[in-house]
């Protein structure tokens, strides 16, 4: 699930960047050192929209380096067990397939792959296919997912899905 | 009045729930027992003995269970036995507020508990690393796939993990709970129904209940109800269950009864004895015109012995209606010379010296047929007297014998069907 809300950063500005530039360089740093990272709490930082206040600058004694407290505000992504999401199939292999969700990578084990679709190994590329061979899942394609566990690390969230619901699987275009 | 009202009777619904609720989840004994406390609000044990027929030994188990799940609650009362001595008697009833609530809890654990299922589930080990014995969930597949060799690889070893064929869910696990919800939607329903009902104290507790009135012995209780209360049909619901001997007398091994079902087996119908082809002219009612006609020149052949053979086959047909059905006619009879009421044509044929007759009669009805179609009319018998068809009326047909109506309609059937041919 998306959402958009106010986060906070410290910003370690090096001296060399005193200058006019100061803030701008702030506000760069600040884009490059969120977006696109993950915390366990809010998920994915897709994009800082917009930057509330950039504090006072401390000096780190004994180093000269600057620290810049900066509210900004951020869309987040955060993926919930029960959410259903399109993904891209980026593997396929014989215990299941791996899925894209933007920045989320997700895990379909056989199990949750409905069971009229077998894996077919010996095609290229790889791919479930069910047996009146309508549905065919291969690498690149887009299928709906319903989110049934996510594993949240410090730095990163890993999600494993299922296709066996209703109006999941292959998303014809 | 600011209090709220309470409900001075057990609403129906409540009542359907403790039925439901035992129906499905006890046995039929145990749904048995508290049939009967709804009914009655209070029985001691020796009544539902009485009643249900239950051996004393079974019936203390089955309310063991379910006064441990405290569906039925139990009052100890002093009471002077017959023999004058005082005894512990046990009174069981249900107390409504207490079971709505045992099983709201009841059904929320058992919600729980599949919840739990479902996420253990999705967490359970599905891939053992074959060397170090380290097992790993689903949700570590991303730590193990080796995107090089496109293998599932231990984080430990490095050998290539195997899928754990022993931590296979049983079933779907997700399927589980939606069909909980499906299957028990019906006690959610009457769940929510009797959500803000607040029962009077005297429902909770409810006094004993004799059994005689139970039995409907005592009917002396009906119209008690207090004034000033309207009718809801739910105090005479239950009343009068009276339980009455039944007796089945079975007697084995008397003769008589050998020669009963001898006599009692039933006589075989016509229509298995006797060939349903129609092959004399004993035709039914139901029979058709075209049948009338078959069965004309059949006759008609029959009577065409040798030498007859000029005439061609509309002469043969036209024949036999003219023996059937004018038979009684005056220029015929004067030609044959027999007897006016002889309506039965098989006496002409088997009188072979008459042959050119029957064609001269024939030749002659065939002239007068358009002329004197009424005085053509065949007689039928009625009550032994001949009467012309024609002057067949209701009150003629309701004289007539059986039989002697089946030729009536057999008779009228070939005469008008005669008419619009």
């Amino acid at each position: 699930m998306f959402y958009h809300i106010s986060l906070e950063h410290e910003i370690l500005l090096h001296p060399r960047y005193f200058g006019p530039q100061l803030l701008d360089i702030v506000k760069q740093k600040l884009y490059t050192e969120v977006e696109g990272t993950c915390t366990g709490k809010y998920g994915f930082v897709i994009a800082v929209t917009a930057i509330d206040s950039i504090g006072a600058g401390l000096i780190q004694p004994g180093q000269g380096f600057v620290v810049y407290p900066v509210k900004y505000k951020a869309i987040v992504f955060r993926p919930f067990k029960g959410e259903v999401l399109d993904a891209i199939v980026t593997q396929v292999n014989k215990v299941g397939m791996f899925a894209q969700i933007g920045p989320l990578s997700c895990f379909i084990s056989h199990h949750s792959i409905p069971a009229d679709m077998e894996f077919c190994p010996n095609v290229n590329p790889p791919c479930y296919k069910s047996k009146q061979e309508d549905n065919v899942i291969q690498e690149e394609d887009v299928i709906r997912l319903k989110i049934v566990g996510t594993r949240v690390d410090a730095t990163g969230i890993f999600a494993i899905g299922t296709l066996m619901d209703d109006y999941l699987g292959l998303v014809t275009q | 009045m600011t209090e709220e009202r309470l409900v001075t009777e057990v609403p129906s619904s409540l009542k359907q729930l403790a039925r439901l609720v035992v129906r499905g989840f006890y046995t039929i004994e145990d749904a048995l027992i508290v049939d009967m406390l709804v009914r009655n609000p209070c029985m001691k044990e020796d009544d539902i003995c009485e009643l249900l027929k239950f051996e004393r030994k079974m019936l203390r188990a089955r309310i063991a269970t379910l006064k441990n799940d405290k569906f039925i609650q139990v009052r100890l009362k002093m009471e002077t036995g017959p023999d004058g001595k005082a005894q512990k008697v046990n009174y069981y009833f249900i107390n409504y507020k207490t079971f709505v609530n045992v099983v709201k809890y009841k059904l929320d654990l058992m919600r729980k508990r599949m919840e739990t299922e479902e996420r253990d589930a999705t967490s359970r080990a599905s891939f053992k690393c074959p060397s170090c014995g380290k097992t790993f969930t689903d949700l570590e597949a991303d730590q193990l796939y080796d995107m090089m060799t496109q293998e599932f690889r231990c984080t430990f070893c490095n050998q290539v993990v195997e899928e754990d064929q022993s931590a296979l869910p049983k079933k779907d696990s997700r399927l589980l709970l939606a069909k909980f919800n499906e299957q028990l939607e019906t006690l959610y329903i009457l769940l929510r129904e009797v959500e803000g009902i607040k029962l009077a104290p005297e429902i909770l507790e409810p006094e004993p209940v004799d059994i005689n009135t139970i039995r409907g012995l005592n009917s002396k209780q009906l119209g008690q109800r207090p004034p000033g209360q309207e009718w809801s049909g739910e105090a005479t619901r239950n009343q009068g269950m009276l339980v009455e001997e039944t007796r089945v007398d079975v007697t084995i091994g008397e003769a008589d009864n050998a020669n009963d079902t001898s006599a009692l087996r039933k006589e075989r119908p016509v229509w298995m004895v006797e060939s349903t082809i129609v092959t004399n002219d004993q035709s039914d009612s139901v029979h058709s015109t075209d049948a009338a006609l078959e069965k004309a020149a059949s006759n008609a052949s029959n009577a065409k012995n040798a030498g007859k053979e000029k005439n061609d086959d509309i002469m043969s047909v036209l024949l036999a209606h003219e023996k059937q059905n004018t038979g009684n006619n005056a220029a015929t009879n004067a030609l044959k010379g027999i007897e006016p009421d002889s309506s039965d044509s098989s006496d002409n044929e088997s009188k072979d010296p008459y042959k050119l007759k029957d064609e001269l009669a024939a030749v002659a009805e065939m002239e007068s047929e358009d002329s004197d179609t009424d005085d053509n009319a065949p007689t039928v018998l009625v009550n032994g007297k001949t009467v012309p068809l024609t002057s067949v009326d209701d009150d003629v047909i309701a004289q007539m014998t059986p039989t002697e109506k089946e030729t009536y309609i057999q008779v009228y059937q070939e005469y008008y069907s005669h008419m619009y041919d």
